[in-house]
């Protein structure tokens, strides 16, 4: 699609908004992020000012933003990544492959920190909000939480039927909480791996789950079309958001912990795009209700409290910013 | 379903045959002895497919999936649920949920979901359709989700060697599906011809890990 053709379509879904509306942020030229190679998946560090590129000629490229500058080239060689992850800190990132392969590495420097063999391709790759914990898991399989500088073991979850399907530190890393496929919401203690409180009210496997700014409340959805608050203490249900049509399958607080975007899945198919609402954590007013154009390549917030949607564009990555 | 012979029937069948001689002083009864005292022949687990974002629990016991009207081709699933020993697992529970003919899942009721029992011979069974094309997936698939006291639970996917995505040849062409780890899973589809019209019969055994 031409740039121009991406402008008009841009006008045409600003003037469809009523709503505070997305725009074209321009960290360069026109909203484009320009990169070496075309982008597979893109993901901004939280605290630094940095984001993390998968381009098609099997390299991590760390980029500054919003100049888009190349910090950093990695080279994963020929290998069919599953997951990706870069931690919130900007200083790692990690991937996992179809043959259960984790790799990590110093973002900075481009060092390999540590490999991990999974008996499967992966389920979760999560670092913690801090930067020191990754979370992995193979499918199926208990989640494992690692020094992410050494690869050391630091605890092990519980082996959940049907593994883990989301997961999610607390801002201070204390407590760990996942969406498992026995269709319950669990809270862990980070450290020791120990079940804290579970909620065993869903009856769909739980496809997104987050933390309150304070960690006091764990956010969780599945394919019952609510999304359900839960006090982590307790793991009893505070809240029941009313019903929507279709699953959230992700679901991500703002810095200031003011805003949550709620990601809605095609359940129908799930190549295409839907909703992304942005609320209010208070009152859960609707702040911002945006169907995307294509299927976006990534999403969240950067440090200065910005919501980016990034999309595949000619050139490199075009971004949207929706608050 | 023809009915697999016993091993008692299956001994005669050999002696008839020839395929077994007995040394002087050896009975069929004494065969008959020595065969009931071995062990069945160990087997593979079944391998393992993900669960999946749709599993839903408590979906109802019901043998048939498929309400009058449904569109898509009618589907017999039967089998039976083994420990890697070889031995029956009465009363293993079979969950199982798959798309329908459009290849859409109900994620607001229970269609085309079921939770089975087998019986004191480990077997199972169900009516259904052929699941349609899932959008996000390459091959028509049904999942499952197993488990029976002091085994290991399994997850996994059923899949149809007549799938389109095959091209015919599913040992060659199921890695087209990536999660199709296992050609096991792919399973051999039999058209059944009857005065209610066309059916496939697919047979799927189930084996567990004991813990």
């Amino acid at each position: 699609m031409s740039r121009r053709s991406l402008a008009l379509l841009a006008l045409v879904v600003v003037t469809a908004c009523s709503k505070p509306v997305p725009e074209i942020t321009a960290p360069v030229d026109g909203g484009i992020l320009r990169v070496a190679s075309p982008v597979a998946s893109l993901l901004f560090a939280r605290t630094q000012p940095t984001a993390v590129a998968r381009t098609q000629d099997h390299k991590l490229r760390v980029l500054s933003l919003p100049d888009g500058k190349e910090l950093r080239a990695i080279d994963y060689g020929d290998r069919r990544v599953v997951a990706l992850d870069f931690s919130p800190d900007g200083s790692s990132v990690a991937i996992g492959d179809w043959t259960g392969l984790v790799s990590v590495w110093a973002a900075d420097s481009g060092q390999l920190r540590f490999e991990q063999r999974l008996s499967k391709y992966p389920g979760v790759l999560t670092f913690s909000p801090d930067g020191n914990r990754l979370a992995t898991a193979a499918q199926g399989e208990p989640v494992q939480i690692l020094d992410a500088r050494t690869g050391a073991p630091v605890a092990t979850l519980g082996s959940p039927v049907g593994g883990t399907l989301a997961l999610a530190f607390s801002r201070d890393a204390r407590l760990v909480a996942t969406g498992d496929g026995d269709t319950v919401v669990r809270v862990h203690d980070a450290a020791t791996g120990k079940e804290l409180a579970s909620n065993r009210e869903f009856l769909m496997v739980p496809l997104a789950v987050a933390f309150s700014a304070d960690g006091a409340t764990v956010l969780a959805a599945s394919g019952d079309k609510f999304v359900t608050i839960i006090d982590a203490a307790t793991g009893k249900t505070s809240r029941k958001h009313d019903r929507t049509s279709q699953p959230v399958m992700a679901l991500d607080v703002s810095p200031d912990g003011k805003s949550i975007a709620t990601i809605f899945m095609k359940s129908e198919d799930m190549t295409q795009p839907d909703h992304l609402v942005l609320r209010s954590m208070d009152t859960w007013q609707s702040q911002l209700d945006w169907l995307p154009p294509t299927m976006p390549i990534a999403g969240g917030w950067t440090s200065d409290g910005r919501l980016l949607v990034a999309f595949t564009a000619k050139e490199g990555v075009q971004l949207w910013r929706l608050h | 379903m023809q009915q697999p012979l016993s091993r008692r029937d299956v001994l005669w069948k050999c002696a008839a045959l020839g395929a077994l001689t007995l040394a002087p002083g050896v009975s069929m009864a004494d065969v008959f002895a020595w065969s009931e005292n071995q062990k069945p022949a160990p087997l593979p687990p079944t391998p393992w497919n993900e669960i999946g974002p749709f599993y839903k629990r408590a979906a109802p016991n019901v043998p048939d999936l498929r309400a009058a009207g449904d569109k898509g081709l009618p589907l017999s699933v039967t089998g039976r649920v083994f420990d890697t020993r070889g031995e029956a697992i009465e009363g293993a529970k079979i969950e199982i949920w798959q798309a329908d003919d459009a290849g859409l899942y109900d994620l607001d009721g229970y269609k085309y979901r079921a939770s089975l029992t087998a019986d004191k011979k480990g077997a199972y069974g169900f009516g259904s359709i052929m699941p349609g094309h899932y959008p996000a997936r390459v091959c028509q698939h049904i999942h499952y989700l197993v488990t029976a006291p002091g085994c290991k639970a399994l997850t996994t996917q059923l899949y149809f060697a007549t799938d389109p995505a095959f091209e015919g040849d599913p040992a060659r062409n199921f890695t087209k599906d990536p999660l199709i780890q296992s050609v096991e899973l792919v399973r051999p589809v039999k058209m059944v011809k009857s005065a209610a019209g066309n059916r496939a019969d697919v047979t799927f055994e189930l084996v567990l890990e004991r813990l």
